[in-house]
């Protein structure tokens, strides 16, 4: 079930309406019944998956906290990561194993052929997977008590507005709101319906637009588009994916505002960074804390020396690029910002006399070499493998001839959009309820400006929302 | 009581100013789009919008001939002669043959007319249509004139007009599952606005006192400027039944909740079109009565195949309360003394359900031509006096004669 799309608007209008009609224990049963409804809505057939990594993570959880032997609680604590990494690398990166084994050892020689594996990948394996060990290792860690309902737990694990592509919660910020009382508030449930109306906005007008007028096209065939059209096409993607994934962001958490849930915030206007770290602290922010905590900071972070700390920096960031999909061309993402880390890291250690605030000059060289390192890694990210990568980054170094882009209609609209949105977001997207009344009722009269205009300019096939592959 | 219990919903609402806001605005939106937009802006206008860009792009290769499908001043539009698909060609008169085609001496032949169930479409090849099959059964020449998205109207003007010179002994018209329907349509996009590729006017009949039709045919050339004049509206607003849905359009379509309505009530007409079918049309059947006559007077004999929907299979929710819409219209057609073949019996006979249609669900399988074939050859059998008059004959369905592999 797409956010945007009708039965989505009918499914959270039904479950707001009951939703508020129940006590809380009923209300938790409720949510988890139209959670595995919204999932199964997919593929019913992946519910099993689902419930079986719920109980496994539930189970373990509580013989992890019963126990005070440290070797039977890492036993638990393997056995709960053990079998979530053991699902998410069966469903996602099986085939891409395999492949790359056949082929290194046909190199060596042996003749191996393999066969297309056709695994088809549970959507949001990759959020709820991470979910459910973040619950496992906090338990661990004794930061956090086992959740003593299942149903609560697997609420939580299957939470619907977060569950397909995030943000990845943690449970200790979420299971406590699961246990207490939730009562009805004006000022969140408006708070809510203006994050998802920006979120269907920023996903259905600006997203989507690009995509298919201008980033599917040139994406596709790259050689037959001149260097100027590359450029808009790489531009206009590097909008197209944030709007897309903060839009969907938004979206989850006005459902989950609207709901009486608070959920972390996942995008801080990161095109505003500058620098790789800052980057990350302002990009899929759930995920990024999610690689500190449970893979950097294990590693050793940045307290055992500099060449430790690099190539802790390097190996995170791989990993998350490989978490993005079974692809070399997701792992040379994760390796660009891995080196753009180190990179940083370095020029902290190397100039300790730089101010909290640098002037300007350094703020705008800062900005502009880390937004166009960025910009240039989202050709890795979007192609479809290394060869169209290069084909791609050819383009864009060596001027080329080729059709140039028409960009006409609503699409002229979409980049300026975009700008209005980053510069306006500051100041009205976290806090509506902190307006007067009379701003409100404007920003009431921009949410009916927002949905006529993504009425109009609705393409005529729903596009997916880019995470929802990951 | 009434009184206070406004107040106080009022009074809460100012705990809401955002949902005002939205309400306020998208209520006072809605009503310009529905009452004042429609008052202000004329049909232009909107025909502007409710064209896509596709359909515009389709209009300008179809008036610079780089479409498959060329301005013919009878019909609306035929097929473009010459054109080579892969898949699909066409000769030089615009007709889809086989491979194997050979022109019979004399009148010996079989002449297709239809729509795109006729002609084949783009899922099979020239050697896998309805008429190739029988040509190959039965040796007949045949000469497949089918034409994507005829009606009966504009098959009947093809054979009295641009096909006079055609002198063959069988004429083979398709009738599709709702010719009845597109047969008081003028503007095809009023009828289906999602057939961006033959967005085109047609030509249609009415039937006056006495059984008598009269054509009513708009210049084809007013599509090129994507604006209609005033006569042409007044036309279409007079005669072309679909107009009504761009009417519709014009007030419901600019707004969320009024396209919502919109889609609701298309849904709920299909409901009873389905639940309720028309089965006796008069403009129908006198167009039948002309064709029967056109071909007698050519000294050709006129089979109708009557090709089922994939719902007339009875694989729908519907179909235990929905009257047998397909039985209903074949009994209708056999009562007024047409030779006609029952294509719904003999794909149920002779082909399992996931076989008969393609992916889009309204096109025939090569499998099914091969059957309609067959059931075909054996009509003609029927017409002729002698049986020696085919080099080869075929049974049914099961026999194993070979048939053309798919290029």
């Amino acid at each position: 079930m797409n956010f945007v799309s009708l039965a989505f608007i009918l499914f959270f209008l039904a479950v707001f309406v009951i939703y508020w009609q129940l006590s809380r224990p009923r209300q938790n049963l409720f949510l988890l019944f139209a959670s595995y409804v919204f999932y199964g809505w997919w593929d019913w057939r992946f519910l099993s998956l689902i419930l079986t990594s719920t109980a496994i993570d539930f189970y373990s959880g509580r013989r992890m906290d019963r126990s005070e032997n440290p070797s039977t609680r890492r036993f638990w604590l393997s056995l709960s990561i053990g079998a979530n990494l053991l699902i998410l690398g069966y469903f996602k990166y099986s085939g891409f194993f395999i492949s790359n084994l056949v082929m290194g050892l046909n190199h060596l020689g042996c003749s191996l052929r393999s066969n297309e594996l056709n695994i088809i990948l549970p959507v949001g394996i990759s959020f709820y997977t991470f979910q459910s060990m973040s619950y496992s290792i906090d338990i661990y860690r004794r930061e956090l008590k086992p959740c003593r309902s299942f149903l609560d737990f697997a609420t939580f694990v299957a939470f619907f507005p977060q569950l397909v592509a995030g943000p990845i919660v943690r449970a200790k910020e979420f299971l406590f709101q699961l246990e207490s009382k939730r009562s009805f508030q004006s000022s969140r449930f408006e708070a809510g319906m203006w994050s998802f109306i920006l979120g269907l906005f920023k996903k259905a007008f600006i997203a989507d637009l690009l995509a298919i007028h201008i980033v599917d096209p040139v994406f596709a065939e790259p050689a037959l588009y001149s260097s100027a059209a590359m450029w808009l096409a790489l531009f206009s993607y590097s909008i197209q994916i944030y709007c897309d994934f903060s839009g969907y962001s938004q979206m989850a958490i006005g459902c989950a505002a609207m709901l009486g849930f608070s959920l972390p915030e996942n995008f801080r206007f990161p095109y505003l960074a500058t620098s790789f770290s800052g980057f990350w602290r302002c990009w899929h922010m759930t995920m990024s804390r999610f690689f500190r905590d449970y893979v950097f900071i294990p590693l050793g972070g940045s307290r055992q020396g500099t060449a430790r700390t690099y190539s802790n920096l390097l190996l995170t960031a791989l990993i998350s690029g490989l978490w993005h999909g079974a692809n070399w061309t997701f792992v040379l993402w994760g390796w660009i910002h891995g080196l753009g880390n180190v990179w940083g890291s370095f020029r902290r250690c190397a100039d300790p006399g730089v101010p909290n605030r640098p002037g300007w000059w350094r703020w705008l060289t800062g900005w502009f070499v880390t937004q166009l390192v960025v910009l240039l890694a989202w050709v890795v990210f979007r192609a479809t493998d290394i060869t169209h990568a290069g084909v791609m980054y050819h383009r864009l170094f060596i001027l080329q001839s080729g059709s140039d882009l028409v960009v006409t209609g609503a699409v002229v609209w979409a980049i300026p959009a975009f700008l209005v949105e980053h510069a306006c977001g500051a100041f009205v997207a976290r806090r509506p309820y902190t307006l007067s009344p009379f701003s409100r009722v404007l920003l009431g009269a921009c949410c009916a400006a927002m949905i006529f205009v993504v009425f109009h300019t609705r393409p005529e096939t729903l596009t997916p929302f880019i995470y929802f592959q990951f | 009581m009434l009184y206070e219990r406004v107040i106080s919903l009022f009074a809460r609402l100012e705990h809401y100013p955002i949902c005002c806001g939205l309400l306020g605005s998208w209520l006072i939106a809605e009503l310009i789009c529905v009452a004042i937009m429609p008052s202000v802006l004329d049909n232009n206008w909107y025909l502007s919008h409710y064209q896509s860009e596709t359909s515009r792009q389709s209009l300008e290769r179809f008036f610079t001939t780089q479409s498959n499908s060329i301005p013919d001043p009878h019909c609306g539009w035929r097929n473009a002669p010459d054109r080579d698909l892969g898949r699909w060609r066409t000769d030089a008169s615009g007709a889809r043959q086989p491979s194997f085609h050979r022109k019979g001496p004399g009148k010996a032949g079989v002449l297709f007319l239809g729509s795109s169930m006729t002609n084949g479409g783009m899922g099979v090849s020239n050697d896998e249509t309805i008429s190739a099959y029988l040509e190959q059964q039965s040796g007949l020449p045949a000469y497949n004139h089918g034409t994507m998205l005829h009606a009966l109207d504009q098959s009947l003007l093809l054979y009295e007009k641009a096909l006079v010179h055609m002198d063959v002994k069988y004429v083979v018209v398709g009738l599709d599952p709702n010719t009845h329907l597109r047969l008081t349509n003028i503007y095809i996009p009023f009828s289906r606005r999602e057939e961006v590729h033959l967005p085109f006017l047609k030509p249609r009949f009415v039937l006056r006192e006495k059984d008598q039709l009269e054509c009513i045919s708009l210049p084809v050339k007013q599509l090129r400027e994507h604006t209609f004049s005033a006569e042409t509206w007044r036309i279409l607003e007079k005669h072309d039944s679909f107009y009504a849905r761009f009417q519709r359009y014009k007030h419901l379509g600019f707004s969320p909740i009024g396209h919502s309505i919109n889609r609701l009530q298309r849904r709920l007409r299909n409901l009873q079109r389905r639940l309720f079918p028309a089965i006796r049309n008069e403009l129908l059947y006198a167009l039948l009565q002309r064709f029967r006559s056109a071909a007698r007077q050519r000294g050709a004999k006129l089979i109708f195949l009557v090709y089922p929907a994939q719902s007339d299979f009875g694989q729908h929710a519907l179909s235990f309360v929905a009257p047998d819409a397909y039985g209903l219209r074949l009994e209708a057609l056999e009562t007024i003394g047409l030779h006609t073949i029952n294509c719904r019996r003999a794909l149920a006979d002779c082909l399992r359900p996931g076989s008969r249609f393609h992916a889009d669900g309204n096109h025939f399988t090569r499998e099914s031509n091969r059957v309609i074939a067959a059931h075909l050859v054996k009509a003609i059998q029927q017409f002729s006096s002698a049986g020696a008059e085919f080099p080869s004959e075929k049974k049914n369905c099961r026999s194993t004669a070979a048939v053309p592999a798919a290029p």
